[in-house]
């Protein structure tokens, strides 16, 4: 029972976060999508990044298949992760393996790095990702209704939402070990360096610098074990 | 744009199912899941920079706010709180 309830405030810590970011995206919404469509893709997608990413390119009146297409490269990071997800529940059946990788998202895999060995099975990454997937998808329609009576100054500042969200979740990391720290800098230098060199396409970006740079974490990995 | 929205789905639901084929009894070597390991923290830094720049709109807003938003983090306020107050502080500097 502890274990749930552990699990239960690890989706609402998870949820919270989510809860600024999700309004932000909801209120972004407002102009683009109805409120069923902003429900629908929350519910739907559950990405806030892809989601903002979506908004970004409907505006700027992007076509149907770029969308779906920058969509797609951008999550493929999402590949990788529940790969790490998958292989905690290796024990579990393949149809509970489907039910929780459907849900894997970037904040959900960072906090997967702190739960405990005996805490790494279906039932507790079920409560997690779910009290998770539930304020994503009440808190945009919230967002939506809410962004009829906020200043375009309040629009505006919720764009900083999913980054604070972000940076909340790597510093408890690198207050772990500085060897996270050098890991998601790197990351941070690779992807500007990517972006700026104009050559790979923006999602393709993403996914080279996160590996590369987590392949500088095995060197260090490495390094470390010989002295 | 339903049409639109179930097609991101299908876009993003196949890499985040896919590795359940994969997985089952196989045994994988020590460094992949090292690796695996280092993902998120990469994942992390990659998110954040350059896109902080254009979250707000100017660079040094976007900056500040995420300076902000770690000096929170770093006294280890929670994540609900980290997220709202870094909201409010990129408020009043716009």
């Amino acid at each position: 029972m502890n274990t749930y309830r552990k699990s239960l405030l690890d989706g609402l810590t998870i949820g919270l976060g989510y809860l600024p970011v999700a309004v932000a995206f909801g209120i972004t919404a407002k102009p683009l999508l109805t409120a069923f469509e902003t429900f629908l893709m929350s519910f739907m997608v559950f990405g806030g990044a892809s989601q903002f990413l979506a908004l970004q390119m409907l505006s700027a009146s992007s076509s149907a298949a770029a969308i779906i297409i920058a969509v797609f490269v951008l999550n493929s990071r999402h590949f990788v992760m529940s790969f790490k997800i998958n292989y905690d529940l290796k024990d579990e059946s393949l149809l509970k393996k489907l039910l929780i990788s459907s849900y894997v998202t970037d904040e959900s895999f960072a906090l997967s790095a702190n739960v405990e060995n005996e805490r790494k099975n279906f039932i507790n990454y079920f409560i997690i990702f779910i009290t998770a997937y539930i304020f994503w998808v009440v808190f945009s329609v919230v967002g939506y209704m809410a962004g009829e009576i906020m200043s375009e100054e309040w629009v505006t500042a919720s764009g900083i939402a999913l980054y604070a969200l972000f940076i909340a979740l790597l510093v408890p990391a690198i207050r772990t070990h500085h060897k996270y720290l050098i890991v998601a800098v790197l990351g941070m230098i690779l992807h500007f360096i990517f972006i700026e060199i104009n050559f790979i396409p923006s999602g393709l970006a993403i996914i080279l610098a996160m590996v590369l740079s987590a392949m500088f974490g095995l060197v260090l990995e490495k390094r470390s074990d010989k002295v | 744009m339903i049409m639109l929205i179930f097609a991101l789905f299908l876009a993003t639901i196949i890499t985040r199912i896919l590795p359940a084929f994969f997985v089952g009894g196989l045994q994988f070597p020590q460094w992949l899941i090292t690796l695996l390991n280092y993902i998120p923290y990469a994942a992390l830094g990659v998110l954040i920079f350059p896109g902080l720049l254009t979250a707000v709109e100017t660079p040094v807003q976007g900056i500040l706010g995420g300076l902000f938003a770690m000096i929170l983090a770093i006294f280890r306020v929670p994540l609900f709180f980290v997220v709202f107050g870094t909201i409010i502080f990129v408020y009043f500097l716009i």
